[in-house]
């Protein structure tokens, strides 16, 4: 006499169960369109690359580094992973070589000197637009040329020393200088910091770093680089 | 004379409203404004304090005042600080919406997807149970290829696939800041005017003081 209520709960639990199988079996189907590749760099750093193809993955990807074969092993949609090992060939090129032009200057706002005469020409016009300073002193400029993913320190004038790790240029544009470290040395003195961080520079295009002197309102270095194709490497172009 | 520090959170905000009024320029305000700079320069507390209400004080000296030794037009220079500021708010308005974009995204990394497949498997066993059917697990699906080079993926080329890798930078790539802090290290930097896209120069203001 208790046998149909029981068989009636016992159904009822059955379709409710099924339901949730469907439902999961959905979602692993979803998880089924994934495929997983790995891809060893054969020129540039994994390291870097990861942080280039992340952004570009979907919700559900993974994406594993292994360092000691400079490999990433991606796991994603195909559609997806296709798009991924696109971006990873191309960043994957020959290490190129690159020049950085490298100016600092002191500008200060209380001088009565012309404001252009120690600027190169190309810098002076927007910087006006954007720095109240009315007059520069030229503290130091270089020219350097290193390849990509070489660990680079110059030395700039008499008082400046910057050190960095070379990038990977992206597409022909961007470039990311690692841990660029910009130090000022005045005679027997500590080594001085005046910047730390990681610059992502466009190719062809000054980015200028205004540093306000501790205390002043008024004055301040300012510090332009420029990242141009070497002119012993015409594979990579210029501006954006 | 020493004069009393002003209420700066209060007066950056006035002269925000004022620098956007047509009638900017008024002679009590803009007198209120120079002599609050003028009393910052010689007093330490207001220096920190202003430069708390408005980091970019420390670009502004004569600029913000209006004692510059330029030829430019007054109104111009007011124009060119109003701008700063509003790129400035963008800024910062850009990275909160950056921060909950990617709160988002982790969010819905989290989704269980693993835990959902559990519960089902969990339900489907117990339904199982209760009807006697057999298990009918579907095939995990797993690896297309472990390739050493990347060179040998089976092709699935779209235009669409094609083009995301040829002439366009990636929007995470093409937005990156200019300048990112090494580790946790704070910093406090102000990017001007947008990365890069139309201007023929990018300029960072670095609002941590160095030595002179």
């Amino acid at each position: 006499m208790t046998a149909a209520p029981f068989a009636a709960v016992r159904i009822a639990l059955a379709v409710a169960a099924l339901a949730l199988f469907g439902v999961s079996v959905a979602a692993q189907q979803e998880a089924e369109t994934q495929i997983r590749h790995a891809f060893t760099l054969q020129h540039q750093r994994a390291d870097d690359a990861l942080e280039w193809v992340q952004g570009e993955m979907s919700p559900h990807g993974t994406i594993e580094l292994r360092r000691a074969t400079n490999t990433l092993v991606l796991r994603d949609a195909s559609s997806v992973l296709e798009h991924l090992v696109a971006l990873l060939r191309d960043f994957d090129h020959p290490r190129r070589q690159v020049e950085f032009e490298i100016f600092i200057l002191e500008a200060s706002r209380r001088g009565s000197g012309d404001p252009r005469s120690e600027l190169p020409a190309r810098l002076t016009d927007e910087l006006a637009n954007w720095l109240a300073f009315t007059s520069y002193r030229l503290l130091g400029q270089g020219l350097f040329e290193a390849m990509e993913g070489e660990d680079v320190r110059f030395d700039i004038g008499t008082e400046f020393r910057l050190g960095f790790r070379v990038g990977t240029v992206l597409l022909d544009r961007r470039l990311k200088l690692y841990g660029v470290e910009i130090e000022r040395s005045r005679g027997d003195a500590l080594d001085e910091g005046v910047f730390k961080g990681h610059l992502n520079v466009w190719v062809g295009k000054p980015l200028v770093l205004a540093l306000p002197y501790r205390g002043s309102n008024s004055s301040g270095l300012v510090v332009a680089v420029t990242v141009r194709p070497s002119q012993d490497d015409d594979s990579l172009g210029a501006g954006e | 004379m020493t004069t009393a520090c002003p209420e700066w959170a209060a007066l950056v905000r006035e002269r925000e409203h004022a620098e956007r009024s047509p009638d900017f320029g008024a002679a009590a305000a803009d007198r209120a404004w120079k002599d609050a700079l003028r009393h910052r320069e010689d007093c330490g507390r207001c220096r920190a304090v202003s430069l708390q209400v408005d980091p970019l004080l420390l670009f502004s000296g004569n600029f913000a005042s209006g004692d510059f030794n330029g030829a430019r037009d007054r109104t111009d220079v007011a124009h060119e600080v109003d701008e700063l500021r509003q790129r400035v708010r963008l800024e910062l308005e850009g990275r909160a919406a950056e921060r909950r974009l990617n709160a988002a995204r982790t969010a819905r990394r989290r989704m269980p997807i693993a835990s959902v497949l559990a519960a089902g498997a969990a339900a489907a066993a117990l339904g199982l149970s209760l009807l006697l059917w057999p298990e009918t697990a579907p095939p995990t699906g797993d690896v297309l290829g472990s390739e050493p080079s990347g060179a040998g993926l089976p092709v699935l080329r779209t235009a669409e696939m094609l083009l995301g890798a040829g002439d366009r930078l990636p929007a995470h790539v093409a937005m990156a800041p200019l300048v990112e802090p090494l580790g946790d290290e704070p910093m406090g930097v102000f990017q001007l005017p947008g990365n890069g896209l139309a201007s023929s120069l990018d300029v960072v203001l670095v609002v941590t003081e160095i030595a002179p």
